[in-house]
């Protein structure tokens, strides 16, 4: 007999199968009970109702059923608040391994109505809150721990909803199909860059860029007056301009096949770690991996696509793609 | 002020607002102490000031609890009870950290406190209070939920709730099943009796009620109301005399048989609570509501005080006689040398045949120079009655009527002294009498043989004004009457009794709604039992009904924004071509659905074109004249 | 429906560029109407697709003063704006003016000049006027700059970054011409002996007026409200980084507005926003995940985004 809690998960799996990438909260899915608060409440409402007999008060009886009224009113604006919600995922930003994975889910007010404190609780009790505009979207961002690189999925998590009153929770799974690029995690302290192994040469080019002082040299029309040597002027009335200069960006191969001695783990992440030095550094690279090649390059999406492949390199045992 | 700050306060003033009933029926000394504690935390809040100790708390509800106690020598009950409650919410108040525990428990107890305001009053205003407080406790329940809300925000939404609990709070108003009597009986409660006194009658007993417009009962005559000096509401019966004072019968037998003749006149009687037994009745009733009985003095009484509003339906007869009564042997008692004037006076009409000896005797008041006032002199010392008869020569009614029974008895003729009120305010905004505290009257009756008890009204020897119209006519400086038993009449008096016929129709339908009054307007609907079915359909189909309604309003997606005419007409239009075939997507322009439409449907290119011109230049042109074009385009089409 | 004389004249200016830009009409309205809504162009676009050709035409129909200015690694900011030069018989600095004081200025290869020279021009767009030395000088009226971008050679260049793209109120891609443009195109006269035979249409004054006029067409708060419900759409995407700015949803409208006037229409309708939304969006929507600006998300929006 399986435990307890796997069949619960194997019940709320089937009650609630993995939808494509929208869901619409319809009113079977959607659990409504009272909180610890409303039960307070209920509490007061009998007190109050065996008072209201006892002591032959009219108005007494009437307060008790406004009070019941409100609690009818909170229950059914806490349910109306989760119904007819549209639950969408979008592509999740890629994360290093052992950071957090947010998954994006747009919360859509599918029928005009405006939803507010809807909370989005992860199987590991992490909550986002998030108000849904009337005839808008919002957008929450679930966090879900990425441990390992690969790709991980969305689990399935809960939607809540206590407002207004607090009285009752109103509840319904997401199963939603989901998943987030989980990039290795950079090494540490990797060794520096591999530069000039191949052909690189750190050399700086005179007359570009404006970060060092590199010389004077001759006034041309069209320099700056910014830059024009005044104190050089002043003594040999001569006009000088200065010119600076800047490192010129380097290129670099990083090649799955150096780094021989480490385990395939540890080659990830210490590539990992170059392509991130190579952009923060300026300097062009390509990515060699086994059955995998992209050329020299910088930007964004040169960066994405070779962390993708690193990121779904195939584990030890497991066949190349 | 951060929300965390202005949630607090917001909390401090509902629960405020929820206690203020109950402060209010405090004694001042301990209200102040209270106000001054709440106060206190407020300014806690404001200035984020230190947190009050345990320990001090702890003496504080020692000491609040010694306060209560000194206030109303118990603790239980209704009014410790409700002064302990206030006490301890007021210190909860104090206490209440940042917790959302607090808060949460602060918020029942307020809207506990907010229900049993109705235990001090059921007063419409006091109705208003609590729809006021439980506004401000939910907007504080709401604010609990979301601190960051705007406060216009969660007042709105919480107004909105309070009107969506009204339709189920009547329902069940109407429809819970109420029961005739109490689960269980509670400790004897100390309220003050209001109104005529029961257990005795002395000079400047009545004139102290002269002043008192408050209402005592209301009655709606079910034929035409007979006439002023014919109301006299019969209430307590005094037949024992100590020389000063009127005391109750000293021994009880039974009612003495009478014929009632003259026409029965059927009335129904709304009495405010007054702790009393007495039933007051036009004299003399003949039909008793049940719960009730005519006592051996002819008295209608309960068998409990009247602690609630009591309506009850009777019917009286105003002409009757006794042929023979039992106890009209005690009403010649007299104390031996107690007033001794008034002795030797009365002891000359002895030889009068009886008639005669009242009418002696009545002649005498009328005669003597008698003034009828409001501020009679104190009498003092053994002999009132002789006091009154030869030296000060002014009273109020009990004067007139203590001393008329004496001078009977002197005589030799029964007499006893009969206390109620006399005559009443016709509303004829609302078709019924007010009776106030203001006409409470005392009267005599004789016995004479062959003719049974017979009323004699000596004020009317001084006063015959006070018998005919009322009191305000009789007292010839009206500048102290209270305004609504002065006799001019000015507008705040017609704005009054159009108010006191909304508050007659609040006590009716409203407070007065008990078993009785809820099986009759059940059996009115054609619902017997509670467990008929009919019964059961209407609580199942009410509520039913509400839900729909919530549905309705509530969980459908609601069209917030009034529709355009010419988008409206537009969609008209696109569902005819929807029919044809050519159905419109949300996103598709109207320029370019019309080119899509009018190839799909050439034979109506010529008006897809018109229409939508017109609907262009409407909807994106402010051409608003083109509107009933294009309605009749669409309608054409 | 009856004319404007400005909107006459435009029309044939129209005309007369579909005769030099062959099968690019949607294009070419697009482009008048950025000129009409006073805002700047980006085309990007591969080389050789007409982009210089383009702006040339624009020019010389309408009658403004021409400038274009290849952008280079080594260009520098004074290179556009001007410099002051020292002038030894005066003993102080004079300005002069560089190529920037022109009526149309076409910046070939934008990305090409370092990010100090693009910002010196994209300073001036926005303040219209150029500051040297402290000393201020306003740009002609109207001014108009098409700059170019070559999507492919991205090495060595220095893309411009969103903040620099919000200030281009469109940008467009001229494409391949089809198959017949082509041909006409292959069979025809000379382009450049074309373009130099043309006459201006209109005076610099009628163009203000017209910018006037198109800017005084008829928004109602219907069309306002889709103008919101797209932008809306675009900032609770997630999909995209980041939601159009204000300035860009500004942009839009009076872009709208150009192209409802240009169409001869007194009112701006949903398909005007339709129309220039592409423009207007395109290059500011970039994707989250690849940090790059979306072509086709413009159309995406506008297939999900219902007209209210």
């Amino acid at each position: 007999m399986k435990p307890l809690r796997q069949r619960w998960q194997d019940f709320l799996s089937r009650r609630h199968p993995t939808e494509n990438q929208t869901l619409t909260l319809i009113h079977k899915r959607i659990y409504i009970i009272p909180t610890g608060k409303g039960l307070g409440f209920a509490l007061l409402v009998a007190i109050s109702l065996i008072g209201a007999i006892n002591y032959q008060l009219s108005l007494g009886f009437f307060f008790v059923f406004l009070l019941v009224g409100l609690a009818l009113a909170a229950l059914l604006h806490t349910y109306a608040a989760l119904l007819g919600l549209e639950i969408a995922t979008t592509p999740a930003a890629p994360v290093f391994a052992g950071g957090s994975a947010q998954f994006p889910l747009r919360l859509n007010d599918g029928s005009e109505r405006e939803r507010r404190g809807v909370v989005l609780v992860s199987p590991a009790g992490e909550c986002c809150e998030a108000d849904v505009p009337l005839r808008a979207q919002a957008t929450l961002a679930l966090r879900i721990p990425a441990a390992r690189r690969g790709r991980l999925t969305l689990p399935r998590c809960r939607i809540e909803c206590r407002t207004p009153s607090g009285w009752f929770v109103a509840w319904s799974y997401v199963a939603l199909a989901g998943d987030c690029l989980v990039y290795p995690q950079p090494e540490a302290d990797a060794p520096p860059l591999p530069l000039g192994a191949q052909n690189g040469s750190g050399g700086m080019q005179a007359g570009f860029g404006d970060d060092d002082f590199a010389g004077l040299r001759e006034y041309q029309p069209g320099d700056s007056p910014r830059r024009i040597a005044w104190k050089q002027l002043a003594r040999s009335d001569q006009l000088l301009s200065k010119t600076f200069q800047s490192p010129l960006a380097s290129e670099v191969i990083l090649d799955w096949d150096t780094l021989a001695g480490l385990d395939t783990e540890a080659r990830l992440s210490r590539l990992t770690a170059w392509i991130l030095r190579a952009e923060a550094g300026g300097h062009r690279y390509a990515l060699r991996l086994p059955g995998f090649f992209r050329a020299l390059d910088l930007g964004a999406a040169h960066r994405a696509a070779c962390l993708a492949a690193l990121a779904q390199f195939p584990a030890d045992g497991e066949p190349a793609p | 002020m951060n929300a965390d700050k202005r949630n607090a306060l917001l909390l401090t003033g509902a629960t405020a607002l929820a206690l203020s009933a109950h402060l209010a029926a405090q004694p001042l000394w301990l209200a102040a102490v209270l106000v001054g504690l709440i106060a206190l935390r407020a300014a806690q809040i404001l200035t984020g000031g230190v947190r009050i100790r345990s320990w001090l708390l702890l003496a504080l509800a020692l000491s609040l609890i010694f306060l209560v106690f000194r206030a109303h020598h118990t603790l239980i009950g209704r009014d410790g009870g409700m002064a302990l409650l206030a006490s301890l919410v007021t210190l909860k108040l104090l206490e209440a950290g940042e917790r959302e525990r607090d808060a949460n428990i602060l918020l029942l107890l307020g809207y506990f406190c907010s229900g049993t305001s109705f235990l001090q009053s059921q007063s419409p205003w006091m109705f208003a209070l609590a729809l006021l407080s439980t506004l401000a406790l939910l907007a504080c329940q709401l604010a609990l939920q979301r601190p960051q809300d705007g406060l216009g925000r969660q007042l709105r939404q919480s107004a909105r709730m309070l009107l969506e609990a009204l339709p189920l709070a009547m329902l069940l108003f109407v429809l819970f099943p109420r029961l005739p009597g109490p689960l269980w009986r509670m400790p004897s409660e100390n309220i003050a009796r209001s109104g005529l006194s029961a257990d005795r009658m002395e000079p400047g007993l009545v004139s102290q009620l002269a002043l008192d417009d408050s209402v005592a009962f209301r009655v709606e005559f079910s034929g035409a109301p007979p006439r002023h000096a014919l109301l006299y509401w019969r209430g307590p019966v005094f037949e024992y005399f100590d020389g000063r004072r009127w005391l109750p019968p000293q021994r009880y037998g039974i009612a003495p048989a009478f014929t009632a003749t003259g026409m029965p006149t059927q009335y129904t009687i709304t009495l405010e609570p007054n702790q009393q037994r007495w039933l007051l009745a036009l004299d003399l009733p003949t039909r008793l509501p049940p719960g009730a009985q005519l006592a051996s003095r002819l008295q209608a009484v309960f068998t409990e005080p009247v602690t609630q509003r009591r309506r009850y339906t009777l019917t009286s007869q105003l002409d009757w006689r006794i042929d023979a009564d039992p106890n009209a042997r005690f009403a010649l008692q007299l104390p031996e040398d107690s007033n001794p004037r008034a002795q030797a006076l009365a002891a000359g009409w002895r030889n009068l045949p009886p008639a005669a000896r009242v009418r002696a005797a009545f002649d005498y008041l009328r005669n003597g120079h008698f003034a009828y006032t409001l501020e009679p002199p104190l009498l003092s010392g053994p002999d009132t009655v002789d006091q009154f008869l030869f030296d000060s020569r002014q009273g109020f009614c009990e004067h007139f009527a203590g001393a008329f029974a004496f001078l009977m008895r002197a005589a030799g003729i029964p007499a006893r002294v009969v206390t109620g009120y006399q005559g009443g305010d016709y509303n004829a905004a609302g078709r019924y009498l007010i009776v106030r505290q203001a006409d409470a009257h005392a009267w005599v009756e004789v016995w004479l043989d062959e003719q049974g008890w017979q009323r004699v009204d000596p004020t009317g020897a001084a006063a015959p004004a006070r018998i005919e119209t009322g009191l305000a006519r009789s007292i010839p400086q009206g500048g102290d009457l209270p305004l609504m038993l002065r006799g001019d009449g000015n507008w705040i008096k017609a704005m009054r009794l159009q108010l006191d016929v909304l508050v007659n129709g609040w006590n009716q339908w409203v407070i007065g709604f008990d078993a009785e009054r809820q099986r009759d307007f059940l059996r009115h609907l054609g619902i017997d039992d509670f467990l008929s079915a009919q019964y059961l359909g209407g609580l199942l189909g009410g509520a039913g009904l509400i839900l729909g309604g919530f549905a309705l309003l509530a969980l459908s997606p609601r069209r917030i924004r009034a529709r355009d005419p010419a988008s409206l007409a537009y969609q008209r239009f696109c569902r005819k071509l929807a029919a044809r075939g050519v159905e419109r997507r949300a996103q598709e322009g109207p320029l370019d659905f019309a080119r899509r439409a009018s190839t799909a449907l050439p034979a109506l290119a010529g008006q897809i074109e018109a229409i939508t011109a017109d609907y262009l230049a409407v909807r994106y042109g402010a051409e608003n004249a083109r509107l009933p074009a294009l309605r009749r385009r669409v309608s054409e089409l | 429906m009856s004319l404007a004389p400005a909107q006459q004249h435009i029309r044939q200016a129209l005309a007369r560029l579909e005769e030099i830009i062959l099968g690019k009409q949607d294009a070419l309205h697009l482009c008048m109407a950025c000129l009409l809504a006073r805002g700047h162009l980006l085309i990007e676009d591969l080389p050789g697709m007409g982009k210089t050709t383009l702006a040339h035409a624009l020019a010389r129909v309408l009658g403004l003063r021409f400038q274009r200015v290849q952008f280079t690694s080594d260009l520098l900011p004074a290179d556009i704006t001007g410099v002051s030069i020292y002038d030894r018989e005066d003993a102080r600095f004079r300005f002069h003016p560089g190529p920037i004081f022109a009526q149309v200025l076409l910046a070939d290869e934008i990305n090409r000049a370092s990010p100090k020279t693009q910002s010196a021009l994209l300073e001036a767009m926005a303040e219209l006027q150029v500051t040297v030395d402290g000393e201020s000088h306003a740009l002609p009226e109207p001014f108009f700059v098409i700059a170019t971008q070559n999507p492919l050679q991205q090495i060595g260049a220095f893309p411009l970054p969103e903040s620099q793209l919000d200030r281009f109120l469109m940008r467009l891609e001229l494409g391949y011409p089809d198959e017949r443009a082509e041909r006409a195109l292959l069979l025809g006269e000379d382009r450049r002996k074309l373009l130099s035979g043309q006459v201006p249409v209109l005076s610099v004054a009628e163009l203000s007026a017209a910018q006037d006029a198109a800017e005084k067409t008829r928004t109602s708060p219907a069309l306002v409200d889709y103008v919101q419900a797209l932008v809306a759409a675009t900032r609770n995407d997630p999909a995209f980084a980041y939601g159009l700015s204000p300035r860009a949803a500004l942009g839009l409208t009076q872009a709208s507005r150009a192209h409802a006037w240009l169409a001869g229409r007194d009112m701006v309708i949903p398909e005007d926003v339709q129309a220039v939304f592409p423009g207007v969006a395109g290059h500011r929507l970039v994707l989250r995940t690849s940090g790059r600006p979306d072509p086709d998300a413009a159309r995406r929006l506008i297939a999900a985004v219902a007209i209210p």
